[in-house]
């Protein structure tokens, strides 16, 4: 019972997602016809071409029959044809998938080892230095933006020693700075949460029993505490994708990274506006999934947790 | 805490106010053009050979009064919205919750950008639509927080008796309710500045954020990036003062939590 409500709820969400993405493109003034004519050709179309892309397009159609057209296309993956190249929008974003990802890959595999091993050790070592150094650290991960500790980097690693490249694509030693950059952020926020959260555990009763039976300190927090922070720890992982893509737009654009981000940006100087449509839809579309998926995976993480009882 | 994180807001604060002191922003002196930080420039020249000092100055006022101003903006729509929420519950609790359920799934950054690229090729740069389109996306949390808090606080004894005493609705929810839910609304409020501040520098760094001849931090940041082999001074500065107020909010805001 659970599932299908949580389901139907997802599919709320996406269709209104999908207005939102869907009416960005009603904002836009004037006739998006005449303006892919006038990138396309270089000078002001004529007004027979203008009429007859529109009815290519189907724009003299109820607006509706558009938004539920855009909407069945869009759920195929299909968002048209881009503005300014001569590509369809999709084959465009998966181009620019797969350097996202690998940059996405690397940060949130470190970022996420880094984050348990501080969050575990700084709520061991209460208001011991190692907790105080991590606090410090990750109040600090939280408020250097990314785009400029990213140049500090460069400037420091690329400019001054000369060890890494700073712009460009692709090979470890590529990914090095940007990496290093977009985890320290990321990791602050999860380090921060880790730490609450296994705290908040530890002050239980249980673990009062686990200490009493004898057990090591170290099956104490891995065994018992952690095992039962590890809800709100995942919930919190999966509601952070978004912080994800803010970083990844971020970091992208400071080290000239050939993904989605950069796509996005371009996109929008370059109004190519069906591209930005589709990566509005999409990065909602993830999202909605990943909190799905993780909302109906608490059943395998926590054997208590039965819905729909 | 309170104090760590005061201080530094007080600090920048009264930097700000001091900005014309340290001259115009917007001279252009060619002569000294990318000149590194010295007793007459202590921050250095950027490529016009305009002070980074007043720049950094003034562009603190900017960032400063955009991102209270989205904050408070934010805080009035959020606060309405999810006080009535809370307060009527049934249908209307359940189309605003789908609302922000949407809001919640696209990405802040993601629509921001969207959103400042479409209504800047209909109407041009303005700082009117970074802080509308930022204030769009920004409610949600203070519409979470508040529909939280009224949920709680209408079963509370004092709500009962402004009902015996036969105050309306409306009046209880703004004189009863609203005002008690101040203390955890002031915490939201200073860590949202900082984020604030953060999401208008990126919008800046990024070109879409507040436009020149206007100084901000996050434009400043980005109109150095080119000059970073050269005149690094130009990019670090900004970003200091983005950073140094940003925490100043956040610990600001965590140690009024942990005192509340």
């Amino acid at each position: 019972m659970y599932v299908v409500r949580r389901a139907v709820q997802a599919v709320i969400t996406l269709l209104g997602v999908s207005l939102i993405s869907f009416s960005l493109l009603y904002i836009f003034p004037g006739d998006p016809a005449e303006f892919i004519l006038s990138i396309r050709y270089g000078y002001e179309p004529s007004a027979e071409d203008v009429a007859r892309l529109r009815e290519e397009l189907g724009l003299n159609r109820p607006l509706v029959t558009q938004y539920l057209d855009w909407l069945s296309r869009a759920l195929r993956g299909d968002f048209g044809m881009s503005w300014t190249e001569p590509k369809a929008v999709m084959p465009l974003i998966l181009e620019r998938a797969q350097a996202s990802a690998e940059l996405f890959l690397a940060t949130f595999l470190i970022s996420i080892f880094f984050a348990f091993v501080l969050g575990i050790l700084s709520s061991i070592y209460r208001d011991r230095w190692i907790d105080h150094l991590t606090r410090m650290f990750s109040m600090l991960g939280i408020s250097i933006p990314s785009f400029w500790l990213g140049l500090v980097l460069i400037w420091i690693f690329s400019v001054n020693f000369h060890l890494l490249p700073a712009f460009g694509c692709c090979g470890i030693k590529h990914l090095v700075l940007p990496v290093l950059t977009w985890s320290f952020s990321f990791m602050a926020i999860k380090t921060r949460f880790i730490r609450a959260s296994v705290i908040e555990e530890l002050s239980k009763e249980y673990i009062v029993t686990a200490r009493s039976k004898g057990l090591a300190e170290s099956a104490v927090v891995l065994r018992h505490a952690l095992r039962n922070a590890l809800i709100p720890i995942v919930t919190y992982l999966s509601m952070s994708v978004s912080h994800l893509i803010v970083g990844s737009i971020m970091v992208e654009v400071v080290f000239s990274w050939e993904g989605l981000g950069t796509l996005l940006v371009k996109s929008v100087f370059e109004r190519d506006f069906p591209v930005v449509q589709a990566l509005v839809f999409l990065s909602g579309v993830v999202m909605i999934s990943v909190n799905l998926v993780v909302d109906l995976l608490y059943t395998v993480i926590d054997p208590r947790v039965k819905y729909g009882e | 805490m309170v104090f760590t994180g005061g201080g530094i807001i007080l600090c920048i604060l009264i930097l700000s106010c001091l900005a014309p002191i340290a001259g115009d922003p917007c001279s252009v002196n060619m002569d000294e053009r990318l000149s590194p930080p010295s007793f007459k420039h202590p921050f250095g020249t950027d490529q016009l050979g305009r002070d980074m000092l007043s720049r950094v100055l003034h562009g603190g006022r900017v960032s400063l009064i955009v991102a209270i101003t989205i904050s408070l903006l934010s805080m009035v729509v959020g606060c309405f919205v999810g006080a009535v929420s809370g307060y009527f519950g049934g249908v209307v609790d359940d189309v605003i919750g789908r609302i922000v359920d949407v809001f919640m799934s696209i990405p802040e950054i993601v629509l921001n950008i969207a959103m400042v690229g479409v209504f800047c090729a209909v109407y041009g740069v303005s700082t009117f639509i970074v802080i509308f389109a930022v204030v769009f996306t920004n409610w949600v949390g203070y519409a979470r927080l508040m529909r939280g808090m009224v949920l709680s606080l209408k079963e509370r004894e004092f709500v009962l008796c402004a009902k015996a005493i036969g105050a309306g609705e409306w009046y209880i929810l703004f004189r009863h309710i609203i005002p008690n839910a101040a203390g955890p609304l002031i915490v939201l409020a200073t860590l949202n500045i900082g984020n604030v501040i953060m999401t208008i520098a990126s919008l800046g760094f990024l070109g879409l954020g507040i436009q020149p001849p206007i100084p901000e931090w996050g434009q400043i940041l980005n109109s150095g990036k080119n000059y970073i082999t050269t005149a690094p001074w130009i990019s670090f500065f900004p970003g200091l003062f983005i950073a140094l107020s940003v925490l100043g909010f956040n610990i600001l805001g965590e140690g009024l939590n942990a005192e509340s």
